[in-house]
């Protein structure tokens, strides 16, 4: 198992919304997943999960509703919304031409500057 | 949507701050129980499970904190902690809260009080249907005048109205509706007074007014004059009267004793189009010549007594309306209507200049707006200023408890509060303070209200009827004063913290700086209050003084003595000759009452609302300027003058000889005698009542002291006396006896009423009063409300008035309310057109 990394300053919210984008989770599950897709390699605060995602209800971009969980347990269940998924959208094509803009600076020689 | 999304999410996380919390701990807990779960599922040890799922996850409360403060919930949080350690505070300084608090209920009550009335009389508009869709036709302040003489457009006669309503373009309805003053109502037997308003069937269906029970008026109700005896009362006389008994409809009554049957019950809200009247119950404008015998106003054109409103036709603006209407009226009075006119009034008419008012009518109708208006404002001007006061005395004790609390914001200071945490809490405790005054204002102004009413009127009743009610303007209004007053009188103070310097502050130690504790500010604060409590207690002083002035006003005569009744012989079913006849009877019984020193009789009275006028000229001569052939006069009887007391300056005064003879002789007062006369002698000369048909001469055989007739504060106006001849007796059928009691003229009172019914028991006696009381009456209200005009500099209608055109002199400041039955004020003119019945101080002159 490689070592786990630290998350980005700012990542968090969109990788909350990447996880609900893929269907309704509870805040556990939402930590579940985002290992689960990440294999592991993240690191993910816990306790910081829950005020990003207060925060981005109070914004708008993910509904929440009580449902039941697999074993058979109250529990508070995120869904994406129209918004939030126009926001995921807007923030991932960010964050891809950001990722160009970096990998091409540092990938530059000397011959190029 | 998205903002939405967010005050919603802040409502809920402070609405239901509750909820917000157990739903957070219920989810967060699920989180840790849920990782521990799994962490057994690979292994662990359920004890260890937990621990390490407790451990991985962090530290719960400040998730929670901070979850909080992703909805913004926190802000309010911190507020209503501000809040509470303000009211603690406050509640550990009890004297200086209970002073705080007093002083600016006081400031805030008095302001509420005043704008309630504001409110009530300037601002709301009709319960009625679409309020908005209203115009009032004709002068909406005459809502109690009735005139008799040349067809006028500021009140309008029946058939005037029927034209408007016929022939108009913009109305979709048109009501009119006019004062009955009181009525006699018969229920069971016993006979009481009510007050009632003539209006036309289609009254409450232009206003769009369901009766509570029963029905109101239709169409059908107006046919044929006297056809439908009907009547809807109000709700408040329902309850009053009936005790809210459903039984009341279909119930018959005798009106001025004429039987009617009660055919619906108002609902609660509505009290009538006249702001500041609240009739007991209306009766079908057909039915006027049923409850005033021997007055039949439906036909004649002379009579106006009727106010009209009509509701907009969609998409017409009021300015069509009255381009309409003027035109209507116009064809009506130089077409449709001049044939049934006199030669004097076609001619009075071809020479007027026709423009009837019409204004936007949500408002509804009132005397009380226009009269009071002006004084109003005044006051709210005044209280403002009580307000002031009251704050810079509540900013100076704040300033003087700040200077106590140096060492406790210091601390706070250097622990860390910013200085506009500082500000916020100390503005926090302000605004607590201003709403707890405002609060016990608002009890304040509901009790001063009452007292304050019941002050401002005496004898006459319309200031009661106001609907005093607290609405959202009055709640809006005393919120917002009470929210200045805080930043008023708690800014100040709070702002002089910025400047502290905590480490000099506490290593004073409890010392404090004593001797700045007050400093230029407070000496500010200080010259502040003084000079405006100087403002509010000169201008006070000012208004009581000539307050007593008015009362002890020399009227020319001595009131003491006077006793005062008036007497409806039209009403009373006499006719021709018997008026005459009865009136001679009165007058010979009165006489022979004991403690009578003399008795007689006028046609106007003292201080009754009457007055009358009339075109002269002087010798045959007409003055180049009309305006300076008008009179005001008044017809008398036998020694008029010595019994009220008018000393007669030069020549005599008319007798009973004069009556004897039927001779036409005048007395003039000495403010006639000098606009005709100048330094010459009057007597001798002949003064012409200018009337094509009945014109009358009479010879000057004295000259009177000016007195005050008719209104303590006005200047006195040129006036004839004419005899009270049998000519005359037919017309007016309603006389003012002055009774000169040789004592206390109350004494009187009853032996005077029982020497009327002896004569005979059906006579309708008006009012049987001690003329002190009836000028006190005047110059509660009314003068009240002239002084303070007179304060605002807006007195200028009184004194612009008397020069007015010919037609129409409206002479404000006259007694309004003393006599309550404004039917009766009217007579019949026998000149074609010159005289004027004046009720409740609308005041008309007319040639």
């Amino acid at each position: 198992m490689d070592k786990q990394m630290e998350l980005l300053q700012g990542t968090l919210d969109m990788l909350i919304l990447k996880a609900v984008s893929l269907g309704p989770l509870h805040g556990y599950g939402v930590l579940l997943r985002i290992q689960q897709i990440s294999k592991d390699r993240l690191e993910i605060q816990q306790g910081s999960l829950y005020p990003a995602l207060y925060r981005l209800e109070h914004q708008g971009w993910i509904t929440s509703e009580w449902g039941e969980s697999e074993n058979k347990r109250k529990a508070k269940y995120y869904r994406l919304t129209a918004a939030g998924k126009r926001k995921l959208q807007t923030e991932a094509e960010k964050w891809n031409r950001m990722a160009d803009v970096i990998a091409g600076i540092l990938r530059s020689t000397p011959e190029e500057v | 949507m998205k903002l939405w999304s967010r005050v919603r999410s802040w409502l809920r996380g402070v609405t239901r701050r509750g909820r917000m919390e157990s739903e957070m701990d219920a989810e967060l807990r699920f989180h840790i129980e849920a990782f521990a779960e799994d962490l057994v599922g690979s292994g662990v040890p359920r004890e260890e499970a937990r621990r390490r799922a407790r451990i991985e996850f962090g530290g719960v409360e400040r998730a929670k904190e901070e979850c909080r403060e992703a909805r913004g919930v926190n802000f309010v949080q911190s507020i209503f902690q501000d809040l509470r350690f303000g009211l603690r505070t406050l509640r550990k300084s009890p004297g200086f809260t209970a002073v705080a608090v007093l002083t600016l209920a006081l400031g805030i009550g008095a302001n509420a009080a005043i704008f309630t009335v504001i409110n009530a009389v300037m601002l709301r508009a009709l319960p009625v249907k679409h309020p908005e869709e209203l115009v009032t036709v004709g002068n909406p302040a005459k809502v109690h005048s009735w005139g008799t003489g040349t067809p006028r457009t500021d009140v309008f006669s029946y058939p005037l109205y029927r034209e408007v309503r016929d022939n108009n373009q913009v109305f979709s309805s048109v009501l009119a509706s006019s004062n009955l003053g009181d009525v006699r109502i018969a229920v069971d037997g016993g006979s009481e007074t009510a007050r009632g308003r003539l209006v036309t069937e289609n009254y409450f269906e232009t206003l769009g007014i369901e009766a509570l029970l029963g029905r109101t008026f239709t169409t059908g109700d107006g046919r044929t004059p006297g056809s439908d005896p009907v009547l809807v009362i109000s709700y408040g006389y329902w309850q009053r009267r009936f005790s809210g008994d459903a039984s009341v409809i279909g119930r018959k009554v005798r009106l001025n004793n004429y039987p009617f049957t009660i055919i619906g019950v108002a609902p609660p809200r509505f009290l009538g189009e006249v702001v500041g009247d609240r009739p007991d119950l209306w009766v079908p404008m057909m039915m006027q010549p049923q409850l005033m015998p021997g007055r039949n106003f439906l036909e004649s054109v002379n009579d106006a007594a009727l106010l009209i409103i009509g509701r907009l036709k969609p998409s017409v603006t009021v300015d069509q309306a009255r381009t309409n209407v003027n035109a209507v009226v116009k064809e009506a009075l130089t077409v449709t209507l001049n044939g049934r006119m006199s030669s004097d009034d076609r001619g009075a008419i071809g020479g007027m200049k026709i423009a009837v008012e019409v204004s936007p009518g949500s408002r509804g109708l009132s005397r009380l707006r226009q009269q009071f208006s002006a004084p109003l404002l005044l006051l709210q001007g005044m209280v403002a200023l009580v307000l002031l006061v009251a704050c810079v005395n509540v900013a100076n004790l704040l300033l003087a408890r700040s200077e106590a609390r140096r060492q406790e914001i210091a601390l706070r200071l250097t622990m860390g509060a910013g200085p506009g945490r500082i500000v916020r809490q100390l503005l926090t405790e302000s605004v607590s303070v201003a709403f707890l005054g405002g609060a016990l204002g608002l009890l304040l102004a509901h009790w001063g209200l009452a007292v304050l009413v019941s002050l401002a009127n005496t004898g006459d009743r319309t200031s009661s009827s106001l609907s005093l009610g607290l609405d959202w303007r009055v709640l809006g209004f005393s919120a917002g004063i009470c929210l200045s007053a805080a930043v008023v009188f708690g800014l100040a103070p709070a702002l002089r913290f910025l400047h502290l310097k905590p480490g000099v502050v506490l290593k004073e130690g409890g010392r404090g700086t004593e001797s700045g504790v007050k400093g230029k500010f407070g000496r500010v604060l200080m010259s502040a209050q003084i000079a405006l409590g100087v403002l509010v207690l000169m201008t006070a002083g000012l208004l009581v003084r000539s307050l007593h002035n008015l009362q002890e006003a020399d009227l020319g005569y001595s009131r003491e003595q006077l006793l005062l009744a008036r007497v409806d012989l039209l009403e009373s079913g006499y006719r021709g000759a018997a008026i005459q006849n009865m009136t001679r009877e009165l007058l010979g019984r009165l006489a022979a009452v004991p403690g009578v020193r003399s008795v007689t009789c006028s046609s106007n009275g003292l201080f009754s609302g009457d007055e009358s006028s009339d075109l002269i000229r002087i010798d045959g001569a007409a003055s180049t300027n009309q305006q300076d052939d008008v009179t005001a006069d008044d017809e008398v009887g036998p020694n008029y003058f010595s019994t009220i007391g008018v000393p007669i300056v030069l020549g005599r005064e008319i007798t009973s000889e004069d009556f004897a003879r039927a001779a036409q002789v005048a007395v003039v007062n000495e403010t006639f005698a000098r606009f005709y006369f100048g330094a010459r002698n009057p007597i001798g000369h002949k003064i012409t009542i200018q009337d094509s048909e009945h014109p009358e001469t009479f010879e000057i055989v004295g000259v009177a002291h000016d007195v005050h007739d008719h209104s303590v504060r006005d200047a006195v106006r040129r006036r004839m006396y004419a005899p009270l001849t049998s000519a005359s007796f037919d017309d007016l059928g309603a006389y003012n006896f002055e009774i000169h009691a040789v004592g206390n003229p109350e004494a009187l009172l009853n032996s005077v009423r029982a020497a009327i019914r002896n004569v005979n028991p059906d006579l309708a006696v008006d009012n049987i009063k001690a003329a002190a009381d009836l000028v006190a009456d005047t110059l509660t209200s009314q003068e009240v409300v002239a002084e303070l005009c007179g304060l605002a500099h807006a007195r200028n209608r009184c004194a612009d008035s008397i020069g007015r055109s010919a037609r129409g002199l409206d002479l404000d400041g006259n007694p309004g309310g003393l006599l309550r039955t404004g039917h009766r004020r009217c007579g019949w003119n026998r000149r074609g057109g010159c005289r004027y019945a004046l009720v409740q101080g609308n005041a008309i002159w007319s040639e």
